[in-house]
């Protein structure tokens, strides 16, 4: 619409115009200034059709494998150039073969082969020539080298005066660029490394107070939530209370959870489950350790070559994290055995030292003092505390 | 002296025997009275402007400059194909001359004619080549079939594809007859013998394959210039009205500008956008 009132608007102040030479000529000049470039097009679309080059059949026609023995070309491609001296095919062949029988064997393929390369080559000939037909006042070419006018030239010209820029045709790269890479000049070669990154760009932001930091413990955290999401959800909920227990040693910090892993953080793991058998997973979490730490260290190595093949700075980056985040197996094994037995001891001691021997007090007593209420009144004093069952 | 000339007399007959009877004869001619009115038969049917003989050559010979090179150096088909050559450099030169007469009539926009060179005139055409081969067509009872509008000028894309393909319909009813005519091959294959080109002895069947080919490359060759042609003139109309628009909003150009972003404000800002931005 507003392009039809433009229109309007325009027909209706038209003044007058001096004449002036040819439009494209005060643009920087095109090729075709006289109509002479247009004159005789049909003689030269006619001697273009089926116009093949015989030496480029012939040199096609011996790249088939009738035409070598034991991976050696029979015939030398410079033979071809002697077709151009030669009345008929027999005097060419002529030349190599004295003997009738192989002649004629050799007659046979090569005709049936030059035919067929011949045919294919005039196909190629007829796409080609038709395609630059077609494209030859509409290609986009700047300085119109094909033609004396271009129409999406034109059009380009038109969209900049009414809207200050023209249509261009989408740029491919534009959606893997973010804020900050829009002014870097990333080369990208191949899906993979688009994917990789547009991957990255979407990865939340890394920062070592949130579950996403880029250390060991944040990658053990992920880690740990890919490989073993079933399992972390079987802990029961009784075991965060041992950890709560434990008096001072109040554990906020998980071994999954990115805060930075020492010998004395304890664990608690806030899962909830009714299967007795996950308690066995906490006392024994040694080997899930170094199966996960194998798996970091793995895929860490994996990205440094990556990034090592790729030849992106990254590659620094990584070395770097790498000495600051040294992983030594042996140290965190350790460390996590060391608390886990210590776990066990302590809670062992505490029930079996402390706990149950002032139940077994208490259940004493109140059995006596029931005993002496019987003569009284069985009926008014309800049972007190029963001992507990431990054993289950 | 009556003794060598008979001789002579008889030893030219007894030299043309002997190269005749190699030669192949093999395929029916033509019928007489087709042979005689074979001009009007085919400008009856076809309203080509050049004039056919079943005698004429066709003038597509082996080079021998390269294997399995035919050309059309000589004859009919060079004549034909002359023809076709000028009639569209007409065509060319028409459609820019009236297309930028419209853009002076209609926007006061005066483009420079393309110069016409008459130095270079390598194709040897006649000045109006469009407009007089159309007129003997229309001569001979041809009535056009591109009547709406545009289509019914001289040098629109319909006009000119008819044109060019009643020339055709007669070249191919040329060659078609000279196949299945052996009288007038053996007529061209005596001709040699009298004249500086030696015949390679090309047989009749050769002659045939390579006039079948030259059908198929005639037809090939119409088809493509033809769409060309169909092209140019499209885009050039309206190459020539966007130009002419073009050279009256640069003095708007600036101005517009600054209006048109000015009044997308509004829009831009506002409407169509999403409330959770």
């Amino acid at each position: 619409m507003k392009k039809l009132i433009l229109f309007l608007m325009i027909f209706c102040s038209l003044g007058t115009v001096s004449a002036q030479e040819y439009p494209d000529k005060l643009n920087g000049g095109n090729k075709f200034n006289t109509l002479e470039e247009f004159r005789g097009i049909y003689n030269e679309i006619y001697k273009d059709e089926n116009n093949e080059d015989l030496v480029k059949v012939c040199e096609r026609t011996f790249l088939w494998p009738e035409f070598w023995i034991k991976d050696e070309l029979i015939y030398s491609i410079k033979n071809c150039q002697e077709l151009r001296n030669k009345n008929t095919l027999t005097e060419f062949i002529n030349l190599e073969h004295k003997n009738i029988q192989k002649f004629n064997i050799f007659w046979n393929n090569f005709k049936t082969r030059f035919e067929l390369e011949r045919d294919l080559l005039r196909v190629e000939n007829d796409l080609r020539r038709r395609t630059g037909l077609d494209y030859i006042f509409s290609d986009g070419e700047r300085e119109t080298k094909d033609s004396p006018f271009d129409s999406i030239l034109d059009l380009n010209q038109l969209d900049e005066i009414f809207f200050g820029e023209k249509v261009e045709i989408p740029d491919l790269n534009f959606a893997k660029k973010t804020g900050k890479e829009m002014t870097e000049q990333i080369p990208i070669d191949d899906e993979d490394k688009w994917l990789e990154q547009i991957e990255k760009n979407h990865e939340p932001k890394k920062d070592k107070f949130n579950n996403y930091a880029n250390n060991l413990s944040g990658s053990l955290y992920r880690m740990g939530i890919e490989l073993f999401r079933d399992n972390l959800n079987l802990y029961p909920l009784w075991l965060a209370h041992i950890g709560k227990t434990m008096g001072d040693k109040v554990a906020t910090d998980s071994l999954f959870t990115p805060s930075g892993f020492t010998a004395d953080t304890h664990a608690v793991i806030q899962m909830s489950s009714d299967k007795p058998e996950s308690v066995k997973l906490i006392y024994n979490p040694v080997s899930k350790l170094n199966s996960l730490i194998d798996n970091y260290v793995l895929k860490q190595e994996v990205e440094l070559i990556q990034a090592k093949g790729f030849n992106v700075s990254r590659v620094s980056q990584l070395e770097q994290f790498d000495k600051e985040e040294k992983i030594n197996r042996q140290k965190v094994a350790k460390s996590l055995n060391d608390f886990y037995q210590e776990n066990e001891r302590i809670n062992e001691n505490q029930y079996f030292t402390t706990t149950a021997p002032l139940f077994d007090k208490l259940n004493e007593m109140f059995s006596l003092f029931r005993e002496k209420l019987k003569n009284i009144n069985i009926d008014v004093m309800p049972p007190f505390l029963d001992k507990p069952d431990h054993s289950s | 002296m009556n003794i060598n000339i008979k001789i002579s007399r008889d030893f030219k007959l007894l030299f043309l025997i002997i190269i005749c009877l190699p030669l192949n004869i093999a395929s029916a001619d033509l019928d007489k009275n087709f042979r005689e009115n074979f001009s009007k038969i085919t400008e009856k049917q076809c309203f080509n402007s050049i004039k056919y003989s079943v005698d004429d050559v066709v003038g597509i010979e082996n080079t021998a400059e390269e294997l399995y090179k035919w050309e059309c150096i000589s004859g009919k088909c060079e004549e034909y194909r002359t023809l076709i050559n000028c009639l569209f450099n007409d065509a060319f030169e028409e459609a820019v001359n009236i297309s930028n007469k419209n853009a002076k009539d209609y926007l006061n926009f005066e483009f420079s004619e393309l110069r016409n060179s008459d130095i270079n005139n390598e194709d040897k055409c006649v000045p109006l080549a469009l407009k007089n081969i159309q007129e003997k067509q229309s001569n001979l009872g041809f009535k056009t079939d591109c009547l709406d509008g545009f289509s019914s000028k001289s040098y629109s894309a319909c006009r000119v594809t008819e044109t060019v393909l009643n020339e055709m319909c007669g070249y191919h009813n040329f060659l078609i007859a000279k196949m299945n005519d052996y009288k007038s091959f053996s007529n061209e294959e005596l001709g040699y013998i009298h004249s500086i080109t030696v015949s390679k002895g090309v047989s009749f069947e050769d002659k045939v394959s390579e006039y079948k080919k030259e059908i198929y490359k005639s037809k090939k060759a119409f088809l493509d210039a033809s769409e060309l042609y169909n092209n140019f003139v499209h885009k050039y109309r309206v190459h020539t009205w966007i130009i002419a628009i073009k050279s009256r909003l640069e003095y708007f150009a600036e101005n517009w500008l600054k209006v048109s972003k000015a009044i997308e404000t509004f829009p831009g800002k506002f409407i169509d956008a999403s409330s959770l931005e």
